[in-house]
């Protein structure tokens, strides 16, 4: 056995302190040693280096065991400490045990020595690597923690933001039943003109759809959440489908009406029908929203083996701050007063686009307006999932 | 005295600065919703689509009543509501508060207004209290 050993010696004695030296390379050590016989001496020594072990004499005049066992446990260290004393009665051991020392010894009975230092060398590693342990586990379970606050916090306001949004089209709705029955309770139905009541079941129909709205995009957003983008593809021609979906948005009279510009190639692909309808309505209806009502231009072109549709508003922009934020969930740009929605319409669009193996970008300027830039394979993405 | 000739019939033979309600609201549904009711109950509505453009519309039209939604665009119901006060003529219009925030109630308190109304607005409620403040507008 040949174990390389640190040991620092609290000795007075030069002579001891060799002799010890000695004992501990007869118990098959290599050990590099210091002496140190002052508490300056001492602490220097814990300054400079890592020791494995320190020996010390308890009854020293002037320093000690004693004093020296007061320095380590105020430095926070856990060496091994042994005591090597000349006189060593069993009330000195008691209260050497009782400072913090891990064994002791009579200098002229030292056989166990070498066995009790790999002892308490070894426990004292191990007692490190369970703190080690220790501290990366209460790390980890502070970090899990504050990323649970961070989420309650979060669906919380969530919450606040999707009751004031669902209350909008209720408040309308609410309001045109309310009066719609008391238009029956009032007059015999027959004098009611047949005008009045189609208005109100057209608005009434119009809420009905905003809420429906915003009822999936709860769904989609809770689908998505819970990892379930199960595509059902279909062949679709993207063309067409990309007219429907824009007519249905600006028919919708949620936000400014835009003049828009459609330029599309024909472009047919595989892909999940619902999905790229909430992809296309989504990125429309945020130009719409952001648009301040200037006309919108969509473009879509076959690039290769890529479908390439852009949506180009000419609004209020994203700050470069603000275009990677844009896709997370519940981010907005704007402060939420001055455009209601929940903060979803692009984190949900930019799942979709990937659950696609597609890739979705925005270049945009302030005041200038943004272009979205959604790309999908054509042929079916699979491999990608 | 306003006269309507009857219910649903639009007020264009008003004076143009004679107005029952000023609608303040930057969701167009609920503008347009509130605003057919009441003309359907024999009021004159104006509306607006912030705190500003009321401030804008109330250099013309001289409301009975001002229904005020708080989270607005541009101007908010609170920024509007110290404008208001701060007008020696738009000071006494009586003002009540509409809004879907879960404590209407306490947000509309330091806003020194006659009423609150949490939404979504129950019909029977708005048209009670606009009765009250509209004496003599509705037909």
């Amino acid at each position: 056995m040949s174990q390389d050993l640190r040991a620092l010696f609290v000795e007075d004695s030069v002579d001891d302190a060799e002799l010890l030296r000695r004992e501990l390379v007869r118990a098959g050590f290599q050990p590099e040693t210091e002496r140190v016989a002052s508490a300056v001496q001492f602490s220097e020594a814990l300054d400079r280096g890592k020791w494995d072990v320190i020996l010390a004499d308890f009854s020293m005049p002037g320093f000690g065991g004693a004093a020296a066992l007061e320095i380590l446990k105020a430095r926070g260290l856990d060496i091994p400490f042994i005591i090597v004393s000349g006189t060593m009665g069993e009330d000195v051991a008691v209260e050497a045990m009782k400072a913090g020392a891990h064994d002791y010894f009579a200098k002229r009975n030292t056989a166990r020595l070498a066995s009790a230092i790999e002892r308490e060398v070894r426990e004292a590693e191990r007692r490190r690597r369970r703190l080690a342990d220790q501290r990366r586990l209460e790390a980890e379970k502070e970090r899990l923690l504050e990323e649970l606050r961070a989420a309650v916090q979060m669906r919380d306001d969530f919450l606040s933001i999707a009751s004031h949004e669902l209350k909008t089209p209720l408040t309308g709705l609410k309001l045109q039943v309310q009066s719609l029955a008391r238009l029956c309770a009032r007059e015999p139905s027959e004098s009611v003109p047949t005008a009045a009541f189609d208005a109100k079941v057209r608005t009434m129909l119009h809420q009905l759809a905003r809420l429906t709205r915003l009822i999936h995009s709860l769904l989609d957003v809770t689908r998505i959440t819970a990892g379930d983008t199960t595509l059902a593809r279909e062949t679709l021609a993207l063309h067409e489908l990309l007219g429907d979906v824009v007519d249905a948005t600006n028919e919708s009279q949620e936000w400014p009406r835009a003049e828009v510009t459609i330029d599309a190639e024909p472009v047919v692909g595989c892909w999940d029908r619902l999905r790229v309808e909430t992809i296309i309505g989504n990125l429309v209806s945020n130009a719409m929203k952001f648009g301040n009502g200037r006309p919108l231009h969509i473009e879509l072109r076959k690039v290769g083996a890529v479908a390439r549709l852009a949506v180009r508003d000419h609004g209020i922009g994203i700050p470069p701050e603000g275009q990677a934020r844009i896709f997370e969930k519940f981010e907005r740009v704007v402060p939420r007063e001055h455009y209601g929605g929940f903060g979803l319409g692009l984190w949900i669009v930019r799942q979709l686009v990937s659950a696609h193996g597609g890739t979705i970008r925005v270049e945009s300027a302030v005041g200038d307006g943004s272009t979205f830039t959604v790309e999908l394979p054509i042929d079916r993405g699979d491999r990608a999932q | 005295m306003n006269v309507a000739s009857h219910k649903g019939e639009a007020f264009s033979n008003h004076a143009a600065n004679s107005v029952a309600v000023l609608i303040v609201d930057d969701d167009k549904d609920i503008r347009d919703t509130i605003q057919e009711l009441l003309e359907y109950e024999g009021y004159s509505v104006a509306t607006a689509e912030n705190g500003a453009a009321a401030l804008d519309r109330l250099r013309h039209v001289h409301p009975q009543l001002i229904l005020l939604d708080l989270a607005m665009p541009v101007m908010d119901g609170i920024s509007f509501r110290e404008e208001q006060m701060n007008s020696d003529s738009l000071a006494a219009i009586p003002t009540i508060v509409m809004s879907a925030r879960p404590d209407p109630g306490k947000d509309a308190g330091p806003l020194l207004v006659r009423g609150c109304l949490g939404k979504p607005l129950d019909l029977e409620e708005l048209l009670t209290l606009v009765a009250h403040y509209c004496r003599g507008a509705a037909a």
